[in-house]
């Protein structure tokens, strides 16, 4: 059964770097989420990374038993992706952990090129600009859903 | 008076000799030796008693 | 003079023969050379004033073309020359200078000699050839002393306003050398007759003669001292004024002093509350801002989950567990029996069914989604708050940086000293020239004691003497004769110093208050350094790079002029001259600011203007102000081995590169 959710070597210093020198992220699994919601909101997700380099320190699961709503990203991130509700079903657990790495390891590689190279004179507010700039995109979003209800 | 005059050409003869020689960028000890003899002969010869 | 062409023979990067010709309209006086820094501008520089004089101004082993060499054996000898065209006093000149080098090895060679042959054709048509061609140049076309202030790189152009090039090249340019000869052997003469009285003196004429000698020299000693002083003196008041200046400034330096820590304290409180909003936010973010980017996402699920209740996948509105116990009792709901079909149908259905287990958690997805939603929301609110703040603070941030830093590069310009350090100064300098002043009148009056009494009466009674013996007389008048023509001839220099430096400080007053567009009191004072004031108040101001830059090339214009001014009139004493002005890079270093003032002037300061400049130089709007006045345009093409990215790796600040070819098979510099 699987116990930690892994993600890229090649990422391990900017994720170390995030949470200890630029202090953006509290926790590692905080990070994870945001790189997995990364990913997920653009719908992007990198299937090939089964054999891929990992990480010798990826994050346990327990951790994110413990989070509130972290388990519920996961079950949403897998629901997206596979589109069959089955998957929710308790048998499949692995599996939606698998999902959930996939989407981090994507993730990670977005973050890495649209907010953590960006500058990291200012790193808070390139994080922030990026979830602004990411937000906007929603918002129109939101807007073609009040016209079509209204229609 | 006389004495104008002999000043006046001894004063062209000199800027003649100089002129001359202008084209050397400095003028070493014999050089000069040369043209100060020459100015003390222009001067001899236009002061003869 | 005005060059016509230059031809180089495998002399530097330049393979081959490469020849380049020069704009020689007066209405278009600029020719402009392009190159990249580093292809051969300085060698180019260096080939006029290797050509005229023979000057290196590179190492001797550069200048043999390398590829030139490498195709020769070794001990074999590489003929380099550089031939000059130009126009000067009616006669057109062709110059060459050749120079032998020996190749000792692969990478050494070794200069054997110049030669030079100077060929010209007159008004009428005959060639001719003059006779000491070594210094004929120097002698009758333009003085090498004079070679800096016509041949120069921009950046170097300053140290041409020291004093002693100054005066210098006031001499040089105007001959006075002949006049300072004149006086010089005019002394000699005179002591040669005084030495012929004192030969034949006897007694006391010999005595009163070595007397006389000896406060003679002695009094030449006194007007050295006092004329060391006065240079002296001279100097500390110049720099006095600069000093005051900069204590006029000073008050104005306390006070932006003070304004420059108010604005630092400003932005150190701006950066703490920028600081304070990043801390009440981080925590939000680091834990839920992922809600804002899945928002929609979360949206379209709570969507599907919805549906999927109405349709009545979820909760199932069978059992696993009644369908099981159906089975079990091998029963329907309805009561009938179950048979192998039906058990079959049930079945499918069952495994269809979901779990209690199952249900559950796709309930508890449904309301933490919904949960997850209005999180999102109130981060959304939260980064808005954040967003705005953060962009004010930035923006009073930028425009107090801004201003901090201004007032910075203004307090380094002015080399902050504090108002008492300046003042004390201001007393050593003003003790110093007091004593020296005070030195110089007791010389004063020694010399004039000396001359008026002691000296005087040795030479009435040397005169006396004298006439007791006739013979001395004739010697006598010889004395006085070289005596007189000295004098005219210190007359003469006086007079000339006087006005070649007061004509060439109305020029370059001129000249820089053009280029400046100010009104600045210029002058060249006795000792020959150049004194700048504001006429308002007097201040000396403390100049900039661009200034000092402007002040040269003010200075060498008002030069070419007045030499062209006393060329044109004959004089007899001032020879004068035309001569052309070949700058290398005039534009380096230089804010646009500057280099606008001085594009608009340059072609005015010579007849023929030569500039090398880079691409970055070439900016649009020195563009703008040179076209009119460019004859043509030259480009040296440069030829690397090294590729493009290479090349920018060693030329990280060139922004622009003009023509290169990369690639290629050796390095080498071509004249298009």
């Amino acid at each position: 059964m699987k116990s930690a959710i892994r993600y890229p070597k090649e990422y391990e210093n900017m994720v170390k770097s995030v949470k200890e020198d630029l202090a953006l992220f509290n926790t590692y699994k905080e990070f994870l989420s945001f790189c997995a919601s990364i990913a997920l909101s653009n719908d992007a997700v990198d299937e090939s990374f089964e054999d891929g380099d990992w990480s010798s320190q990826p994050i346990k699961i327990d951790i994110f038993n413990k989070g509130e709503y972290d388990r519920s990203l996961m079950d949403l991130i897998a629901l997206h992706h596979t589109k069959d509700i089955s998957i929710l079903n308790g048998e499949n657990d692995e599996e939606i952990f698998l999902i959930f790495e996939k989407y981090v390891a994507k993730g990670m590689e977005i973050f890495q090129d649209e907010v953590y190279t960006a500058n990291n004179k200012t790193p808070f507010e390139d994080l922030t600009l990026y979830i602004d700039r990411a937000r906007d995109n929603k918002q129109s979003n939101l807007l073609e859903e009040f016209t079509n209800f209204v229609d | 008076m006389e004495n104008e005059k002999v000043i006046k050409k001894v004063v062209e003869e000199v800027f003649r000799i100089e002129r001359k020689q202008i084209h050397l960028k400095s003028i070493n000890d014999s050089v000069e030796k040369t043209m100060v003899k020459k100015i003390v002969d222009l001067i001899i010869n236009n002061t003869k008693s | 003079m005005k060059f016509t062409s230059i031809k180089l023979l495998d002399f530097g990067p330049f393979e081959g023969t490469e020849e380049l010709d020069f704009s020689t309209s007066l209405k278009k006086p600029i020719t402009i050379v392009h190159a990249n820094n580093g292809t051969g501008k300085t060698t180019l520089l260096n080939a006029f004033l290797w050509g005229l004089f023979g000057v290196y101004h590179v190492q001797k082993k550069e200048i043999p073309n390398h590829h030139a060499v490498s195709q020769i054996g070794i001990g074999d000898v590489l003929k380099v020359s550089v031939e000059l065209k130009f126009t000067h006093e009616k006669r057109k000149y062709t110059i060459a200078r050749y120079g032998n080098f020996k190749k000792k090895s692969d990478i050494e060679v070794e200069h054997l000699n110049d030669n030079i042959s100077i060929v010209y054709i007159d008004e009428n048509g005959g060639t001719d050839s003059p006779p000491n061609l070594d210094t004929f140049i120097d002698q009758n076309i333009l003085p090498e002393a004079l070679k800096d202030f016509f041949f120069f790189h921009g950046e170097n152009a300053k140290i041409l306003t020291l004093p002693e090039n100054v005066s210098s090249a006031i001499k040089n340019i105007m001959g006075i050398t002949l006049l300072e000869r004149a006086e010089k052997h005019l002394k000699k003469a005179k002591r040669y007759f005084t030495k012929q009285i004192d030969l034949n003196a006897e007694g006391s004429l010999k005595e009163v003669n070595q007397n006389i000698e000896s406060i003679e020299s002695e009094l030449a000693k006194i007007l050295t001292l006092i004329s060391q002083n006065e240079k002296l003196i001279s100097t500390n008041k110049i720099h006095k004024t600069e000093i005051e200046s900069k204590l006029l400034d000073n008050k104005l330096t306390e006070s932006l002093q003070s304004t420059l820590n108010q604005h630092q304290n400003s932005r150190d409180s701006l950066l703490s509350e920028k600081k304070n909003f990043e801390l009440s936010s981080k925590n939000i973010i680091s834990t839920s801002a992922y809600m804002i980017l899945i928002s929609k996402i979360i949206d379209d699920n709570i969507v599907l989950l919805n549906d999927k209740r109405k349709r009545g996948e979820i909760p199932g509105k069978i059992r696993k567990v009644l369908i099981n116990d159906l089975l079990a009792m091998g029963e329907c709901i309805c009561g009938s029996q179950l048979d192998e079909k039906s058990i079959n149908i049930l079945e499918s259905i069952r495994d269809k069914a979901i779990s209690q287990k199952f249900e559950n958690r796709v309930a508890e997805l449904t309301n933490q989604l919904t949960s997850m939603k209005e999180r999102g929301n109130s981060v959304s609110d939260n980064l808005d708050g954040n967003i705005s703040g953060l962009i004010r603070i930035q923006e009073r941030l930028d425009s107090l940086n801004g201003l901090i830093s201004d007032i910075e590069s203004k307090l380094d310009d002015k080399e902050f000293e504090s108002v008492s350090d300046l003042r004390d100064k201001i007393k050593e300098i003003e003790k110093e020239n007091e004593s020296k002043l005070v030195e110089n009148t007791r010389f004063i009056s020694n010399s004039n004691n000396l001359q008026n009494n002691e000296l005087k009466d040795l030479k009435t009674d040397r005169e006396k003497l004298i006439k007791l013996d006739n013979r001395q007389e004739t010697n006598k008048k010889r004395e006085d004769v070289a005596e007189e023509a000295m004098v005219y001839y210190q007359n003469l220099l006086e007079q000339i110093n006087d006005k070649v430096r007061s004509e060439l400080t109305s020029i370059f007053s001129e000249t820089y208050n053009r280029i400046m567009v100010s009104d600045f009191e210029v002058l060249i004072n006795h000792a020959f350094q150049v004194e700048i004031k504001k006429r308002t108040d007097g201040r000396v101001p403390i100049e900039s790079e661009g200034q000092k830059r402007v002040k040269s090339l003010s200075f060498i214009g008002s030069l070419v002029s007045l030499a062209e001014k006393y060329f044109s009139s004959k004089n007899t004493f001032l020879k004068g001259g035309i001569f052309p002005l070949v700058i290398d890079s005039p534009f380096g270093e230089l804010d646009p600011n500057y280099q606008s003032m001085i594009s608009k002037n340059i072609a005015s300061l010579a007849d023929q203007v030569v500039l090398f400049v880079s691409p970055s130089q070439w900016t649009q709007s020195v563009k703008n102000e040179l076209d009119q006045f460019v004859g043509k345009h030259v480009h040296l093409k440069y030829y690397t081995t090294k590729s493009k990215e290479e090349f920018l790796q060693n030329n990280a600040n060139l922004k622009l590169i003009g023509d290169i070819e990369f690639n290629s098979l050796r390095e080498k510099t071509e004249i298009n």
